[in-house]
């Protein structure tokens, strides 16, 4: 069953204090699709990522990525063991945190090598290449690899973040509100850039976003996450006909309605 | 009626009552905004005391010549005063006027319950007879305090065992980055611990002077420098300096990285921050604050040769001939032993609380200054401990 599955929550549990946050969660993400994931402010979804990626221990439940169910291993598996099936998942997943969240006391070339040279060592010509590359990749000139991530604008931070989120060349790619911050232009050149290159590299992405456009243009699925659950996961034209009132109300905004109006 | 705009906004609020045949009506009239809002405040409060005030059947508006939502705010306080809940009727032909007044009609009955939801939840301390409360808060403390003492010793203990990782395999220990904290920690912070030394030296002595020369034993004032400054001055100032200077800085680092989301994104690619950032910090403020400690040494000396030099005529040369007799290699021995747990202890309370900011410029800054004390208050209660304890197995 896991074999076609990227990523498997079953009966994810978070509460912080006194706030439950999250209660009997399950989602199934299938390898090399699109999964857009919303929800109203606060509802958890950022929890929710970090929980998939172990910054977060969920309370309950298990997290299972690319076969390997990461919560169990940390239960039975000896310590060793545990780490080398954490650092197995860790290398299959690339992370694009909310505000890019680039080192910044490296450059944006430093960035991209950093992951490859701690755990392969690669000689430095060869991390050079490699860094070029995921430069020219996400659409980022040769010499902006030179410059500190504080020297960027916004959009090409966000494209050097992508582009070390690539550099170990991970199966899935989990996006934390990529497109939040950009002007409308840059936001579908965003959105296009990752079409490209998930059709490139046959990436499973994982998309939180509050963008409809980016719903529109990049996820084959959306998952909405309310009332401490995954409500409802299915095409955007399968979630309009549900006749929830909360995904009623998102889609029917004035903000919705280019993209709606876009598909009819 | 020619007047301009801003001052229409400055005409001073008026308020009155007045007969209208059989009815009192209220008439409002001049200017109710933000900067007439005190004069506006006074008058509504004066209507209270009005013995007319709850016969007023309606108010009249029209005279108003400028209206915000502050100066709304006490007009609708007004208008709900005479009869209770139920807000005057309004004589007024000015729709914007309206608009603002309805928009800052304060919630009715209705809309509380839909506003209970914003409401803050009460704070998690429960209610207790007032005797209860400083026993409640006293446990509160004292739990807070034992969870931190928990998660230091947790730090720490995590912190030795990357540590030992890294001298078991030192091809992977992050050699760049020591040599780089090295120099901002160490090579960098030698001007000012010599000079600060260098004063010290220099007060010690002659305060030393002023009370030995009442023996005509002067000669003695280079013994006392040698004991007070190879053993304790020396190695505390360096260590309090370094606190400030790098202790703080560590945490600032660290904590706008965590800010920054920088450590999530460096757990996520599967690189321990303990590796990455702690150990190397900590193991080069291990490895040059002992360097400090002599460059504080000599320069302290430096500085009380030069007193003595000036106030007691005690020649360079006689001062290094009872320096040589005076030297005890023990004492510069325990100033400079005591260097490398003063290290640790400023490089892991500098670093835990930079891990401990939360994601706001605010919880930067309230964690270096944290940092900055929790790591004097440690150095001079190690440095105690020495004394005590070096004292009684009588070294």
């Amino acid at each position: 069953m896991s074999e076609e599955l990227a990523i498997s929550l079953r009966g994810i549990r978070n509460s912080f204090g006194s706030a439950l946050v999250h209660e009997n969660l399950n989602l199934d993400i299938k390898r090399g699709e699109a999964l857009g994931l919303i929800g109203g402010s606060g509802s958890g979804k950022s929890v929710l990522l970090r929980t998939i990626i172990g910054l977060n221990k969920q309370s309950a439940g298990e997290v299972t990525v690319m076969g390997i169910n990461l919560t169990r291993a940390e239960k039975n598996f000896s310590l060793a063991a545990s780490t080398a099936a954490w650092q197995n998942a860790r290398r299959r997943w690339g992370v694009l945190f909310q505000d890019g969240a680039l080192f910044s006391s490296l450059t944006v070339r430093e960035n991209i090598e950093l992951p490859l040279r701690v755990f392969y060592k690669f000689a430095r010509p060869l991390l050079d290449e490699v860094a070029g590359l995921k430069l020219r990749l996400v659409g980022l000139p040769p010499d902006s690899g030179e410059k500190y991530p504080s020297e960027l604008s916004g959009g090409m931070r966000k494209r050097a973040a992508l582009a070390r989120a690539l550099a170990m060349d991970p199966a899935i790619l989990l996006l934390d509100e990529p497109t939040a911050g950009l002007d409308p232009i840059a936001a579908a050149a965003f959105d296009s850039l990752i079409n490209t290159l998930r059709k490139a590299l046959g990436l499973t992405v994982v998309m939180i976003t509050h963008d409809i456009d980016s719903l529109y243009a990049v996820c084959d699925r959306t998952a909405v996450l309310a009332e401490k659950r995954i409500l409802a996961v299915g095409s955007l034209a399968e979630l309009l006909r549900l006749n929830n009132p909360w995904v009623r109300e998102y889609f029917s905004g004035v903000r919705g309605r280019s993209g709606i109006e876009a598909t009819s | 009626m020619s007047a301009s705009p801003a001052q229409l906004r400055q005409a001073a609020p008026r308020l009155e009552i007045r007969l209208a045949g059989e009815r009192h009506l209220l008439f409002l009239s001049g200017s109710w905004t933000v900067p007439t809002l005190n004069a506006s405040s006074k008058q509504a409060e004066s209507f209270k005391q009005l013995p007319d005030a709850r016969l007023v059947a309606a108010m009249d508006m029209r005279g108003v010549t400028a209206l915000d939502t502050a100066g709304a705010m006490l007009v609708n306080k007004i208008r709900l005063l005479p009869r209770k809940g139920e807000p005057l009727p309004l004589v007024e032909t000015d729709q914007a006027h309206l608009d603002i007044l309805a928009l800052c009609l304060p919630p009715q009955e209705s809309n509380a319950a839909r506003d209970k939801t914003f409401v803050l939840p009460p704070p998690d301390r429960p209610r207790h007879a007032r005797y209860v409360l400083p026993l409640y808060c006293l446990g509160e403390r004292m739990t807070a305090l034992a969870v931190g003492t928990g998660e230091r010793l947790s730090f720490f203990g995590r912190f030795l065992v990357v540590l030992g990782k890294n001298i078991a395999r030192p091809g992977e220990a992050r050699w760049v980055s020591i040599i780089h904290n090295m120099e901002q920690t160490g090579v960098n912070a030698i001007p000012i611990v010599a000079l600060l030394s260098f004063l010290i030296g220099m007060v010690l002595s002659y305060m030393a002077a002023s009370q030995l020369a009442g023996f005509g034993a002067q000669i003695f004032v280079v013994n006392l420098l040698e004991v007070a400054i190879m053993r304790e001055m020396g190695v505390l100032l360096t260590a309090i300096l370094v606190a400030g200077r790098s202790g703080s800085s560590y945490t600032a680092q660290i904590g706008a990285m965590a800010a920054n989301q920088e450590i999530d994104a460096m757990r996520s690619i599967g690189l321990d921050p303990m590796h990455m950032l702690v150990v190397p910090r900590v193991t080069a403020l291990v490895a040059t604050l002992p360097m400090l400690v002599m460059v504080a040494d000599v320069s302290g000396l430096l500085g009380g040769l030069v007193a003595v030099w000036f106030s007691l005529d005690i020649t360079p040369g006689m001062f290094i001939e009872a320096l040589q007799r005076a030297f005890n290699l023990q004492h510069f021995a325990i100033g400079l032993g005591k260097a490398p747990f003063f290290a640790a202890i400023i490089g892991c309370i500098g670093c835990f609380d930079g891990f401990k900011a939360r994601r706001s410029a605010d919880s930067v800054g309230r964690m270096t200054t944290r940092s900055v004390v929790e790591s004097i208050f440690m150095v001079i209660a190690l440095d105690a401990f020495f004394a005590v304890f070096l004292t009684s197995v009588g070294i």
